[in-house]
């Protein structure tokens, strides 16, 4: 059994959002060492355990494609040293219904940038874990996902930013669109530690709910014991918005393939953040198969 | 760098911090018993189901666990309160037949004055019981009936009461409604009557004098068809180095096209572990209305929760909390849409000084049943220095496509901008910041009954006052 995904402040039980229990045990991990710019890509189940380690004043990009059967369980740990800057693109581009089990732990030093780009169209079941402690001052994390879950498929997200470097900057956004009996959690916790003055945090949520079997949960949460931040969160959730319905309508365009456009449109920034022309194809073909 | 800040004292609670000695009182010994609790309904001439009620509840309130997410309640020992106490008088339906300690205590409060300038009734309760009733002529013979709630137990509504007391918040809801359920005592029942509109407010007041004593009123309001009702709550306590305990329960209906507003300024003292539950069920085209200041406690639990199980119809939920120095404030509101068309607006805010901890929670649940239901959260939160905490933990939990729910959060200080301006026009930087506050807590004091507002506004004045530092 693994336990993750667990809020930083729990909340009424009987919502059943503290945590997730995941039912795995996982095994002796391979262990993939990165320093330098890499692709991986993960085609097969098991235990993966990913060090990345980024020297002092380096920027490199890390993309992770997941393309399996059965369950993944991939746990990736960051260390960004002063001034460097880490990529990280991560998709889950299984066409089978496979089971994703994704955690990321980063410390990020002085300076030093982390950006992480998920993106998860379609594809059975996924749980993402992700925790960033801003230890430097000046230091920043960039986090953004985007997400259509369908069919029986069930997202269960947890973010964490933790604050501790003074002047430290953080941003959360996800959006996403769910269909058919999707299951879909969302937590997003930016937590300002005392002593992290001058910090900023942001974190968005956009969910369009596209059929009558979705479930939908959000906790978007913000801790704070330092008077000197600002930190702001938002969430929209709703189905489409009948104005862009209308107007897609009026140029022909069918409402099924009305909702794929908007669903593209989702991918799409993140498909531009990410620049990375092979993954984004797979990304792309996922989308392609969406059936409406 | 950081700029220059404001030192805040701590609220001034004089008006509030007097105390009448324990003589003249009946008061059970300490802790929660079965025998107790025997002793409490026979005191009250408990009908069989209540004390039945009573001893199930105890039963639950041994199994049930604490909750283990909210504020530590560690120094809460049930072993060292008293359940019940009684001061050795008959309630009254008027001030001169109250003993003049507790009419004392009421005056000093400014209860009788609100009563005879603003208010259609008033109910006082002094420890476990209510010393005084009464309601206005023309309000009662319009058939609104506002009585104790051990009058109704065995009057024309003993009926009603029976099919309605515990049922929104049943014993096994949580500890606390357990504990409420085995030693409840004292509390209001009002009922008003289809289509009858009372244009004045009620109120109750609560005031817990007893060392290391709880206080555990039932409220029941069932505002029927078409009617309209604004109820005020207040209470509060001097302090003592020993935890009092408040675990009240409010349970209220309000029927289709019927509104309620029930509000509330909690200023218990700090000592006090404030672990109250109120719920409200609203039917079709009905409207609920909360407006909530929290200033008091050591230690408070708090989250009115609305049912709507009607089509069309709303909740509107409007709150403030200042925790200073030795407060742990953990306040929201729950909503729970099954009804069509419904909706549900969430306005908080929230403001934190002296290592005093604000906690905004909240949980929006959107049933498959409730479809083209609206709910919309809002809080902000000040952090007045960095000692204390805020947080803010809002849940949402969407079963419906057909919904549109919106979310806003704000955690800041106090604008060095606006400071900077109101400054520039002649204030003192202490002032400026007290303004600020004032406009801050502004969404709140509107919906008060403007004597209310200016308590409530005199609150924060007395929290803000303070020297620069």
């Amino acid at each position: 059994m693994i336990r993750m995904n667990k809020l930083p402040a729990g909340t009424f039980n009987h919502l059943r959002l503290n945590e997730t229990e995941v039912d795995y045990e996982p095994g002796r991990p391979e262990i993939i060492e990165i320093s330098d710019n890499a692709e991986l890509e993960f085609d097969k189940e098991g235990d993966k355990q990913i060090l990345i380690n980024v020297p002092d004043n380096r920027n490199i990009t890390v993309s992770m494609a997941y393309d399996f059967e059965g369950t993944l369980n991939a746990r990736t740990d960051i260390n960004l040293g002063k001034g460097s800057g880490l990529k990280i693109i991560q998709a889950n581009v299984s066409e089978s219904s496979g089971r994703l089990i994704n955690r990321v732990s980063g410390k990020v030093g002085d300076r030093a940038e982390l950006e992480i780009i998920q993106m998860f169209p379609d594809s059975g079941i996924v749980y993402s874990d992700l925790t960033a402690d801003l230890a430097g001052d000046g230091s920043s994390a960039d986090i953004s996902c985007a997400y259509f879950t369908g069919g029986d498929g069930i997202l269960d997200m947890n973010y964490v930013v933790n604050h501790y470097g003074r002047m430290s900057n953080s941003r959360i956004h996800a959006s996403g669109a769910l269909a058919d009996k999707a299951y879909k959690t969302f937590r997003g916790t930016i937590d300002f530690k005392t002593g992290s003055s001058g910090s900023k945090g942001d974190e968005r949520e956009k969910v369009i709910l596209l059929d009558e079997g979705v479930i939908n949960r959000s906790i978007p949460l913000i801790l704070c014991t330092e008077e000197d931040v600002e930190g702001a969160h938002g969430a929209a959730i709703g189905s489409l918005d009948e104005d862009i319905m209308f107007y897609l309508k009026s140029r022909g365009i069918s409402p099924e393939e009305a909702k794929r456009l908007v669903i593209f449109g989702m991918f799409e920034s993140l498909l531009m953040q990410a620049g990375n022309e092979s993954l984004g194809s797979k990304v792309q073909k996922c989308l392609q198969k969406i059936r409406m | 760098m950081m700029a220059d800040k404001t030192y805040v004292e701590d609220i001034d609670r004089s008006l509030y911090d007097f105390r009448n000695e324990d003589k003249d009182a009946y008061r059970l010994e300490d802790g929660l018993t079965e025998e107790i609790v025997l002793q409490i309904s026979e005191e009250k001439n408990d009908p069989d189901w209540m004390r039945q009620l009573r001893l199930e509840s105890l039963k639950l309130y041994n199994e049930i666990d604490f909750p283990n997410w909210g504020p530590s309640i560690e120094g809460l020992d049930i072993d060292h309160i008293a359940t019940y106490v009684r001061k050795n008088t008959k309630m009254a339906d008027n001030w001169d037949a109250v003993p003049e300690e507790i009419k004392d205590t009421f005056e000093k409060l400014g209860i009788p004055q609100a009563e005879r300038k603003s208010l259609a009734g008033v109910g006082a309760q002094y420890d476990s019981e209510l010393v005084y009733h009464n309601v206005k002529e023309d309000v009662a013979r319009q058939g609104v009936v506002y009585s104790d709630i051990e009058s109704a137990l065995r009057g024309e509504y003993a009926g009603l009461i029976k099919e309605k007391f515990m049922k929104l918040i049943p014993p096994n809801d949580h500890k606390f409604a357990a504990l409420h359920g085995a030693v409840w005592s004292g509390g209001s029942f009002v009922y008003v009557p289809k289509g009858v509109k009372v244009d004045i407010p009620l109120q109750s007041y609560f005031r817990l004098n007893a060392k290391g004593a709880g206080q555990f009123e039932h409220t029941l309001i069932i505002v029927e068809d078409g009617a309209d009702l604004h109820f005020i709550e207040g209470c509060s306590a001097p302090k003592y180095n020993v935890a009092n305990l408040h675990a009240g329960c409010v349970e209220l209906y309000v029927g289709k096209g019927a509104r309620l507003r029930y509000s509330t300024i909690e200023n218990w003292s700090k000592n006090m572990y404030n672990l109250n539950s109120k719920r409200a069920v609203v039917e079709e085209g009905g409207r609920i209305e909360w407006v909530s200041g929290s200033f008091g406690s050591h230690i408070s639990y708090l989250y009115p929760m609305s049912i709507l199980k009607g089509d069309n119809s709303q909740m509107e939920f409007t709150g403030i909390s200042f925790a200073g120095t030795g407060q742990n404030l953990d306040t929201g509101a729950k909503v729970v849409h099954t009804g069509k068309n419904t909706s549900s607006y969430i306005n908080t805010k929230s403001i934190s000084k002296g290592g005093g901890v604000c906690t905004f929670r909240s949980s929006v649940r959107i049933d498959r049943t409730a479809e083209g239901s609206k709910s919309s959260v809002s809080c902000e939160s000040l952090m007045l220095d960095s000692i204390s905490r805020s947080d803010t933990i809002p849940a949402m939990d969407i079963r419906t496509n057909k919904a549109d729910v919106g979310h806003e959060a704000q955690i800041g200080r106090i604008s060095d901008e606006a400071v900077f301006y109101l400054m520039s026009r002649g204030l003192s930087e202490e002032d400026a910041k007290a303004l600020i506050v004032s406009g801050f807590a502004d969404n709140v004091s509107k919906e008060l009954p403007l004597e209310y507002a200016i308590e409530m506004n005199n609150l924060i004045r007395l929290e803000m006052k303070g020297s620069i530092g």
